[in-house]
């Protein structure tokens, strides 16, 4: 009894404290809330007349993407690494926004040899780097041969089609190709960020590690770098060009879908920009307070793959079969809820030039498992006697809705009564190493382009000398001759030798490709200048948001 | 004079015990990394680099090396102090946890507390309280909150405290803003609350106190089952020993009884499982770090073995072990001071 006495007294006296120490608390809350400091937007000015709006000084994106390495032109290889460099820096030709045309940057006028393998480019005698440096065509002679000689990742998409480049004065190159390639397959490389010049007199001849970059020409640089939490740019006071309306892009790493899209959600952030999965797209396309903005999407496309020196997809009636049995409208409708995807029925991506739908021609566009059935037949299997695959995928690395994509795969394939799919699964690590020691025959992989064009999308994959990394062991000495005939094709002959390509590789049937995903930016409404068009690249520059 | 010669000698062999101690667990760590398929230069793979740069990375790497130099190389780097760079960002590993520790340590130290004061407060109530309204809710409370999952308490606080009523944000440290402004400070000590000192931005405090509360309310609420129920079983006890009945016999008064005999005794189990849970901690919560997007080093731990990043995940387990043994022995002191029977 006196103990429980004791306890009433102090268990009071504890009650009354914490719920004291509750209401300040709560009152300092309530306070800060409402007596936040003021924000650095901008603020109208007062003394004029409010004839133009004002803008956001800052605005953040959110991504779960990271940078993989670092943000040096001349190793960066991951999408965020590289897009963030086409916001600090600038090649001799970019795509215009809004559309695939490449158009001068860098680049005033050229002239190509009658044999097509020189060029000589004129440059801008005004732009200069963020040092305020002018850059002459010996900085972009070096910032090539500074690429080149590091020789790190992605250096083979200027050094294959570079065979020496010289300055002739200071705002003409002389570029030597290694061979007479296609107009807008050099212009297409000489766009990439691996082209980008830098600045000699403070680049070093080895690459820069984080938390630096290079300097380089564009309409931001690099203010500041936490690896793993936020890469902050700030204009480049040096640029030649049009000033950014935003001083300011913070771009802050997500850990995961959820939390991107509870930051958007919440107005932490003002853009959320990949990845989001479909379900999320579908709920905040709804939301009244936000503007889901779309464009097409080629990075990535996703296909499927067989080891075709293994059984049984060494034999072209299985693989064929499976071609026939895939469906493609499921996947879409089911995961990508009919709209934020597009089937696809070939490695070329629909609006790439040559694109033509050659699985479709041959398989058709819905499943037909008679044909397949068919064909496995010939094969030798039957409904006693099953085909009995393995189908592997990695769950984090392209999509959250991996899963789904694959068990409506098994279900594609086991509605023929013949296949037996299993379902299997590794972390990304995992699953590069076994497709690349051979140890798995079928699998589900992304290709995110180098360089807008269509080489990048047949030769990677179909040529027996540039698809080794891939291990699908796909060798035709047909195919092999068309894809190095192409790219030194006039446009008109190109666009007949890539069909041939399509139409030969649809038949083989190797690879399948499955599906092309759009790109989504979810916003705040009043963001403006979002472009999401088919170079991939999120143009920061173009952003701002109006204040009132 | 002896109990000072005796302490100083037992804290000088437990540091030389620590020693081997953190040498076999990153011989532990280096052999199961390198049993798991794939390795740092895995996560380029998937586009068209040409081999022979593969190649040349995994050589810079010393990844083409066999595996005994590779070991040997890692050990005598780290007794030089040097716990290398990531793989392939490059970034000095001894940096990256620099970074990101402290924001592991905030919340160590935060959900301690609520842990602690929930816990013991509910624990002291059970013991004491036998009427059934109270009794059965506190038990029920320690079995049900330690049976759900930690990221799911995560979740729940997040979609009610942060969505749904939209009191606290639902993820991150400081807003994004403010992160911007912490990078100002003349010396970046990456602690929220001194940052914000250093750059004249107190209410930059407020910002990261938003933050931080939803992550300690679930870690906190998560193990404050284990302090309830270590204090209840404790005091339980403790409070039916002879001596206690004595002390009432001789007349006094039973809110002494309960503090010095009662709580005095229950500090004791409640040091060695505060010491075990903030040891715990300070390794980082993975799972409620990924939930908040808290940047600490369990989140950082868990990347790194994603991307097979073995100066990474060696780096942190390193320190991590570090840690473990210094916390292990500041319980021991503390659990000298507390109970003066206690000898070494």
């Amino acid at each position: 009894m006196n103990i429980k006495k004791a306890i009433s007294r102090t268990m009071t006296i504890t009650i009354s404290v914490l719920i004291l120490i509750a209401i300040i608390i709560s009152a300092v809350y309530i306070w800060w809330q409402s007596a936040q400091a003021p924000s650095t937007l901008t603020t109208p000015s007062i003394t004029s007349p409010p004839t133009k709006p004002k803008y956001k000084e800052t605005i953040i994106i959110g991504t779960t993407d990271s940078i993989q390495t670092t943000l040096d032109p001349a190793e960066a290889y991951d999408y965020l690494g590289v897009n963030i460099i086409q916001n600090m820096g600038e090649g001799l030709f970019a795509y215009e926004p809004g559309t695939a045309k490449l158009v001068n940057k860098l680049a005033v006028s050229y002239t190509i040899s009658p044999d097509r393998k020189v060029w000589d480019i004129k440059i801008r005698s005004d732009a200069k780097f963020q040092d305020c440096s002018p850059m002459t065509a010996y900085d972009v002679v070096w910032s090539w041969n500074r690429t080149i000689t590091l020789n790190q990742d992605p250096a083979f998409l200027i050094g294959d089609l570079i065979d020496r480049a010289e300055a002739l004065d200071n705002y003409t190159i002389r570029v030597y190709l290694k061979q007479p390639f296609e107009e807008t397959y050099v212009k297409a490389l000489l766009s990439t960020w691996v082209a980008f010049p830098v600045n000699p007199r403070t680049s070093p001849m080895e690459v820069v590690k984080p938390p630096k970059t290079l300097d380089m020409i564009g309409p931001y640089k690099l203010e500041d770098w936490k690896p793993g939490e936020y890469v902050l740019l700030t204009t480049n006071p040096c640029y030649y060009g049009d000033k950014p309306k935003t001083s300011k892009i913070l771009i802050k790493f997500y850990k995961d879908p959820q939390s991107l899209r509870l930051a958007v959600e919440k107005g932490e952030i003002d853009i959320a920009f990949r990845t989001l999965s479909p379900t999320d797209l579908k709920d905040l396309v709804n939301n009244p307070k936000l503007q889901v903005v779309a464009g097409p999407g080629i990075a990535p496309i996703r296909y499927l793959v067989f080891n075709v020196n293994k059984e049984p997809f060494n034999n072209k009636l299985v693989r064929q079969a499976i071609a026939y049995l895939i469906d493609r409208n499921a996947i879409i409708n089911t995961v990508f809820l009919g709209k934020f995807a597009q089937p696809l029925y070939s490695m070329v991506p629909i609006g790439f030039l040559g694109h033509k739908d050659s699985f479709k021609e041959i398989y058709g566009d819905k499943p037909n498992i008679e044909k397949a059935k068919e064909l496995l037949r010939k094969a030798g299997y039957n409904e006693t006697h099953k085909l009995r695959l393995e189908l592997w995928f990695t769950p984090v690395r392209y999509t959250p809705a991996e899963p789904d994509i694959a068990a409506i795969i098994k279900q594609s394939l086991e509605a023929s009564g013949i296949i037996e799919v299993d379902l299997k699964s590794a972390d990304w690590a995992t699953y590069r190493t076994l497709f690349r020691e051979e140890k798995i025959s079928m699998w589900l992989l992304g290709w995110f382009p180098d360089f807008l064009d269509s080489d990048n999308y047949v030769r990677p994959f179909y040529h027996s000398k540039a698809n080794t990394w891939l291990h699908v062991n796909y060798k035709n000495p047909v195919v092999d001759e068309l894809i190095d005939k192409q790219i030194l094709q006039p446009t008109e002959e190109r666009i007949k030798t890539l069909y041939q390509i399509q139409d030969i590789v649809a038949d083989d049937a190797p690879i399948i490709p499955l599906w092309q995903e759009g790109q989504y930016a979810v916003a705040q409404l009043n963001v403006k200048g979002i472009i999401l068009d088919i170079s991939q690249i999120f143009r920061y520059y173009l952003l701002y948001a109006e204040v009132s | 004079m002896g109990e000072k010669i005796s302490l100083k000698t037992y804290i000088l062999s437990r540091i030389l015990i620590t020693i081997p101690m953190i040498f076999i667990l990153l011989t532990i760590v280096f052999i199961v990394m390198r049993a798991l398929p794939g390795d740092p230069v895995s996560m380029l793979e998937g586009k068209d680099i040409p081999e022979e740069v593969l190649a040349r990375r995994r050589a810079e790497l010393g990844l083409d090396k066999p595996l005994y130099i590779q070991y040997i190389s890692y050990i005598s780097s780290v007794l030089r102090g040097d716990l290398g760079v990531t793989a392939l960002e490059k970034v000095p590993v001894a940096q990256y946890i620099a970074m990101r520790l402290p924001a592991t340590v905030e919340l160590a130290i935060s959900s301690s507390i609520i842990a602690i004061l929930i816990g013991v407060f509910l624990g002291v109530v059970a013991s004491f309280f036998k009427q059934k309204y109270l009794m059965p809710l506190a038990r029920i409370y320690s079995s049900i909150v330690f049976s759900i999952p930690v990221f799911y308490l995560g979740l729940l606080f997040q979609a009610s405290l942060g969505v749904g009523i939209g009191l606290f944000p639902t993820g991150g440290r400081v807003s994004p803003l403010n992160d911007i402004v912490l990078s100002e400070a003349p010396v970046r000590t990456n602690f929220v609350i001194i940052d914000s000192l250093l750059v004249g931005r107190p209410d930059i405090i407020l910002d990261f106190l938003s933050h931080i509360i939803l992550p300690s309310l679930t870690l906190g609420i998560y193990l404050s089952s284990i302090f309830a129920r270590v204090t209840y079983l404790s005091l339980q006890e403790i409070l039916s020993q002879e001596f206690v009945v004595a002390a009432r016999s001789r007349g006094l008064l039973d809110s002494i009884i309960i503090w010095r005999y009662g709580v005095r005794n229950v500090l004791i189990p409640l040091t060695t499982m505060a010491g075990l849970q903030i040891a715990a901690l300070l390794g980082g919560a993975v799972l409620t770090e990924t939930v908040f997007s808290w940047p600490g080093i369990g989140s950082l731990v868990y990347e790194g073995i994603l991307k097979r990043d073995y100066a990474l995940v060696q780096g942190v387990v390193t320190i991590y072990a570090f840690i473990v043994a210094v916390t292990n022995l500041l319980v021991d002191i503390i659990y000298a001071y507390v109970d003066p029977r206690v000898r070494f």
